[in-house]
């Protein structure tokens, strides 16, 4: 998986695949995301091209890790198999997810 | 009256040797002809029983090689364009042997559960004891087998590990699946059964048979 922030810091894009091993990038990103106070919080999905479970898991972990400031975690446009993944598992009913 | 040589010679026919390098080198391997793939360097299982009405691809890899590559987007990949499969069924196909690829190196060949990967620090550590098991040559060298047998309309793909399995009570129940908000674990055998046109868990859980309904592959 790659990713890119913008200018303010507390929107990323990820791209390719977030799998299992993804561990050390989106440990990275969770290191970024607590150095700003901007929001919103989001996560851009758009060019993400693969999620395994373990992936949704982290997504999870930064939701959570995210509401400890009380902040709020927002999901960008999943698409193809990643919007699928979501469907199977319900998780548009776990985040606020911009089509 | 056939030799040994030359029953070795048959037993060996289709069968390639992947060197552990690299996701590209893999992907070499496992073009055709070959009909097994075996990592560089580990004890090759017997050859997999033959089915004359079936064509197959097998992969033989190293826990530590699932963990470093990504040996089922790899295998995925040779099936679909060995079966010339719809992007339909190859994204079910991949995701499905994903999940089962890492839940046979975590929970099978390495004995871990997903419990401690419910957050930032939880998932660090978790990733630290996985290094700390691939230090061992025990756990990095054990295998995980996956084989693939189609017919025109049916694909099937099979993952063993090396671990000691499972009891059927320690599985989630429908209950805890459904609860996806907790991050650790529960979602990959919802995701199995959702993608897949049938699972088939055998052997406390060491076996996983992935079927997949073809809409009339020509082989």
């Amino acid at each position: 998986m790659k990713f890119n922030f913008d200018g303010t810091g507390s929107i990323v894009a990820m791209s390719g695949d977030f799998t299992f091993t993804d561990h050390v990038a989106f440990l990275e990103i969770m290191n970024r995301l607590f150095e700003t106070r901007a929001e919103p919080i989001v996560i851009d999905l758009s060019q993400l091209e693969f999620i395994d479970s373990a992936g949704l898991g982290m997504l999870l972990i930064a939701r959570d890790e995210v509401g400890k400031s009380s902040r709020k975690l927002t999901l960008r446009a999943p698409k193809g198999q990643v919007k699928r993944m979501f469907s199977v598992t319900r998780f548009e009913t776990l985040f606020a997810i911009e089509t | 009256m056939v030799d040994a040589g030359q029953e070795q010679d048959s037993a060996n026919a289709g069968i390639a040797c992947w060197d552990g390098a690299s996701a590209q080198s893999l992907m070499q391997a496992l073009l055709s002809p070959a009909a097994d793939c075996i990592e560089s360097g580990v004890t090759a299982p017997g050859p997999a029983r033959r089915n004359a009405s079936c064509r197959r691809l097998g992969m033989t890899v190293t826990a530590q090689s699932v963990y470093r590559y990504p040996v089922a987007k790899v295998f995925a990949r040779a099936l679909q364009i060995r079966l010339d499969l719809s992007l339909e069924i190859h994204e079910r196909v991949l995701t499905a042997l994903q999940e089962a690829m890492i839940n046979a190196m975590l929970h099978g060949n390495l004995g871990l559960d997903s419990g401690p990967r419910n957050d930032l620090e939880g998932l660090a550590a978790s990733h630290c004891v996985i290094a700390a098991r691939f230090a061992s040559e025990y756990s990095a060298r054990s295998l995980i087998r996956v084989q693939a047998t189609w017919t025109r309309t049916r694909l099937r793909v099979v993952v063993r590990d090396s671990g000691d399995g499972f009891s059927r009570n320690e599985l989630p129940s429908v209950d805890e699946r459904l609860a996806a908000a907790r991050p650790g674990s529960g979602r990959g055998l919802m995701i199995l059964e959702a993608l897949c046109d049938h699972i088939g868990i055998q052997r406390r859980g060491t076996v996983i048979a992935l079927n997949f309904v073809l809409p009339g592959v020509e082989t």
